[in-house]
């Protein structure tokens, strides 16, 4: 992967540059993740329960063999043929063997990804057998010999001048760059394909084994026509989409749409359990269902990559994912691309096709999007071990990886370490020496830590609860007064507050792929943790980063009853406060004349979704302008601290879609919860960014009795 | 065809309006038709700009009511094209600009017609045409996608093996984003698709 590594930050850096087209396809992601929110806001779809519901069905059924034999009899029971493929050669030699018996010449296709995964339509042409992709976007991908960008929007990168020059390739006739005219172009073109093809083949979204049928959801209509007109139909299901009932599918058909589009379904979605005959004629019709495992078996059996299987291919992931917004599919992405893409490649085209693993930044969006609730970045970050125990690892990800042990030096030796950090001499020399980038404001450090701060306050009485403080770095080392602000509002609100010597949360083993280190911290925070989750102790923090550590990282890292238990006491700061805010006396720290203005951060998303912290903004006098875009900042905890196009200059192209937004906001203060996303947006927009407990007066308590 | 019997029970208040204003939001026109004269007049209007049709499906009772809607227009009835070449067959719907068609039962919150055939022309004649009219009764309405299934269940389940049925749910028109993105109505198939809910007492 090493060359694959060189090659990825060619592409990269092409990506950087292309300003337009990278501006292009921000927008066509922003405009699909609007059309999954425009639905939700409707109100009549329930996220939570398709996110439920499919977690519970996939993880327990996907790629199942004993489900695969069931479909398979049940197929051969209608009258189908089987062919357990088992690499994507045999597949493609088992559909070459049918096509050569049936004497197919062409071949039409309608969106499949499993398809495409096996590289079918070149492969089966080198075999002399014409295939043509039938979706729209899938044939301009076709005809420009490009693979898809996007699960779902395959040709998003395309403009329709683009597209016009290729259809017309295609249809051998000028076709203007008109939305109608290529539509218009293309039916007629391809009615004429569909109407002499011996052969349709198509994928399936669902595999049902009770019956042996499956389900394909379209849009454009051509999987209608690939699935009637040709008199052999044959469909590539991967083996991992085949559930038991019926009753499975409809969460499945709801949350891949919605997910996907931002429909409540596809405009067609057809159930299909034999090739039917045609005007009463069966002669020569043939129905055949290859199943695909190239590789799926062996990610059954991986404690980490087996949650790739739970994925019915929405695209979501891709629509909210920071870096693959920036860099487009085909730089961020082999033949799958996204986020998704990674564990996928990694697993079933190969660990030096994955290099784009390491353009994930960790955000932790993917998995909050997500409808089957599939913890991608575990899985990415695994990804990238395996690469770095093949090509080793940057020195700058070693450096971030140690910033625990950082921290405790930088912190010893203040303000020594602060002069340093702000030197432009020291800066060039640990960028050329370390890779930090000069140009970005690193934050101070303090040389007297939280604990010894608290000392002096006492531990409270209780009467409401215990609480054990989880300070991680920030609030431990670089502004630990941001912890006693928080401990206090604690203890006045009644609680009795601990602070255990704990680790920071480790989230950068995560981000550069040290699942190994990752894991010991886990285990060393919950061992720490145990008695006090034993003793009905909540955990709290003011870092976002270290909750969603607690919640959904570490019950992966380190399975069992004590990380479930972490899990489920585990609290943000002000979503843990927020009923009882109310009986605390607020007040701003800075003039509230005119809104401030209010960042989530990503992995607040999932943990609280931000709102709580705007609460107590109000709840100090502020008017509050939320001023949001939906995805990351683009800092990704250090990932823009780091120098070059794969750290601060991404980082920052990410930035500036947000950074844009705050200056039309006009805020000139603004409050955010993570003390990273407060550098980034300090730096890209130039106002001053503070943690909301800064942005009020610290709250007096009476001297401890 | 006999409308599947677990339909009949899941009708709540102001289904028809629920599967109106999906239809509306996915581009399809509904029109709720109270009697034959209606439906006759309804669809007669519908097919106004029509040239070739080709009707699939419609069960006896409302047969009078489509045949009577056809009048000076070239129409076929698949029905009536059993035991022609598959390949006649399907230039007939090849060359038609309109097929009507039959549902089973519609689908309120997803704005879906559920259409139930046992033969590819049936399928085709709601996919060639550019204009699709289905018909379906009030009385099929079912909420939501999950009180369909049970239906879709026990049709694949109590079919002999030789003769599945090809089942399969149409929410609105043909249509892409594969071009910017923009929404872009009519594909492969039909660019217009008309919902006559047929609700004769």
């Amino acid at each position: 992967m090493a060359g694959s590594r060189q090659a990825l930050l060619d592409k990269l850096r092409a990506s950087l540059r292309d300003k337009e087209s990278s501006e292009k396809f921000w927008g066509a992601m922003t405009k699909a993740r609007a059309n999954r929110a425009n639905l939700l806001a409707k109100g009549q779809v329930d996220m939570h329960a398709i996110k439920q519901s499919n977690r519970a069905l996939k993880a327990s059924v996907a790629a199942d063999p004993r489900l695969v034999e069931e479909f398979a009899e049940s197929v051969r029971r209608n009258g189908g043929k089987v062919f357990l493929a088992k690499t994507g050669a045999d597949a493609l030699g088992y559909v070459e063997e049918v096509s050569k018996r049936v004497g197919a010449k062409l071949i039409v296709k309608a969106k499949s990804l499993t398809t495409d995964e096996i590289e079918f339509t070149q492969e089966l042409e080198k075999a002399g057998i014409r295939s043509v992709e039938t979706d729209l976007g899938e044939l301009v991908l076709q005809l420009a010999c490009e693979t898809p960008v996007h699960l779902v929007m395959p040709a998003a990168h395309k403009s329709v001048k683009e597209i016009a020059e290729l259809v017309s390739k295609g249809v051998g006739k000028e076709v203007p760059p008109d939305d109608q005219a290529i539509l218009k172009a293309v039916r007629s073109y391809l009615r004429g394909l569909f109407l002499t093809a011996e052969i349709g083949v198509t994928g399936a979204n669902i595999g049902i084994a009770e019956t042996g049928s499956i389900v394909i959801e379209t849009n454009e209509g051509n999987g209608r026509l690939v699935t009637t007109l040709p008199k052999v139909h044959i469909v590539v299901i991967g083996m991992e989409k085949i559930v038991p009932r019926w009753e499975d599918a409809t969460y499945l058909v709801k949350g891949h749409s919605a997910s996907a589009t931002g429909q409540n379904m596809t405009v067609y979605v057809s159930l299909i359990t034999q090739h039917g005959p045609l005007a009463g004629s069966a002669e020569g019709r043939e129905y055949h269902v290859v199943i695909l495992d190239n590789g799926r078996s062996k990610m059954r059996e991986d404690p980490f990559f087996s949650d790739a299987l739970n994925c019915i291919r929405c695209g979501a992931c891709m629509n909210v994912c920071p870096t693959y917004g920036v860099a487009g599919g085909h730089t961020f992405g082999y033949i799958y691309p996204g986020p998704i893409g990674i564990p996928w490649t990694a697993e079933v085209h190969g660990l030096d096709k994955a290099a784009f693993a390491q353009l994930c930044v960790s955000c932790g969006l993917c998995k909050e999007i997500c409808p089957v609730d599939i913890n991608i970045p575990l899985m990415i970050a695994k990804v990238k071990e395996e690469d770095n125990q093949k090509n080793g690892q940057l020195l700058v990800n070693d450096f971030f990886m140690s910033s625990e042990t950082l921290a405790k030096v930088a912190s010893a030796t203040a303000p020594v370490s602060n002069w340093l950090i702000r030197n432009g001499v020291s800066r060039s020399l640990m960028q050329s020496l370390v890779g930090v980038d000069k140009r970005r404001t690193l934050p101070s450090f303090s040389r007297r830590r939280l604990r010894k701060r608290l000392a002096p306050l006492g531990s409270g009485k209780g009467a409401s609860g215990k609480v054990v403080f989880f300070p991680d770095i920030y609030a431990d080392y670089n502004d630990p007064e941001l912890g006693v602000r928080a401990v206090k509002i604690l203890l006045a609100l009644g609680y009795r507050v601990e602070v255990p010597d704990l680790r920071w949360s480790g989230m950068p083993y995560i981000s550069y792929g040290d699942v190994a280190k990752a894991t010991k911290v886990a285990r060393q925070n919950l061992e720490s943790l145990g008695p006090y989750l034993d003793q009905g102790y909540s955990v709290v923090s003011t870092e976002p980063t270290a909750v969603y550590m607690l919640r959904d990282v570490y019950p992966r890292l380190a399975p069992g009853d004590l990380a479930e238990k972490a899990k489920g006491s585990s609290f943000p700061f002000f979503g843990f406060v927020e009923r009882a805010v109310g009986r605390l006396s607020l007040k701003p720290s800075f003039p509230t004349g005119e809104p401030i203005g209010f960042h989530i951060p990503c992995h607040e998303r999932s943990v609280s979704g931000g709102m709580p912290a705007v609460a107590f903004l109000k709840a100090a006098g502020y008017q509050v302008q939320v001023v949001e875009n939906g995805t990351c900042c683009g800092m990704a905890g250090t990932f823009g601290m780091k120098h070059g196009d794969l750290g601060f200059n991404l980082s920052m192209e990410v930035g500036d879609h947000l950074f844009r937004l705050f200056r039309e906001s006009g805020r000139k203060l603004v409050a955010t919860e993570s003390s990273v996303c407060s550098m980034q947006i300090a730096d890209g927009v130039g106002v001053r960014v503070v943690h909301p407990l800064r942005a009020v007066d610290e709250v007096q308590l009476p001297p401890p009795s | 065809m006999q409308r599947p019997t677990e339909l009949r029970d899941q009708q709540g208040a102001g289904v028809v309006e629920r599967f109106l204003a999906s239809l509306r939001d996915l581009h399809v026109e509904g029109h709720v038709v109270k009697d034959e004269a209606e439906t006759t007049r309804v669809i007669k209007g519908l097919l106004s700009k029509s040239r070739s049709v080709v009707v699939a499906g419609i069960p006896p009772r409302y047969a009078r009511a489509v045949k009577d809607a056809l009048g000076g227009v070239k129409a076929d009835s698949l029905e009536d094209l059993q035991g022609r070449p598959a390949s006649e067959v399907v230039k007939v719907l090849d060359a038609a600009d309109t097929g009507v068609t039959w549902a089973v039962a519609g689908v309120a919150l997803e704005g879906a017609l559920l259409e139930v055939v046992y033969d590819d022309a049936f399928k085709l004649a709601s996919s060639l045409p550019i204009v699709h009219v289905a018909l379906l009764e009030a009385a099929s309405l079912v909420p939501d996608l999950a009180a369909a299934m049970p239906t879709v269940d026990r049709l694949v389940k109590e079919a002999p093996p030789e003769r599945k049925p090809i089942i399969s749910f149409i929410s609105g028109p043909s249509k892409t984003g594969d071009i910017e993105m923009r929404l872009l109505y009519g594909v492969h198939g039909p660019h217009t698709v008309h919902a006559v809910i047929l609700d004769w007492s």
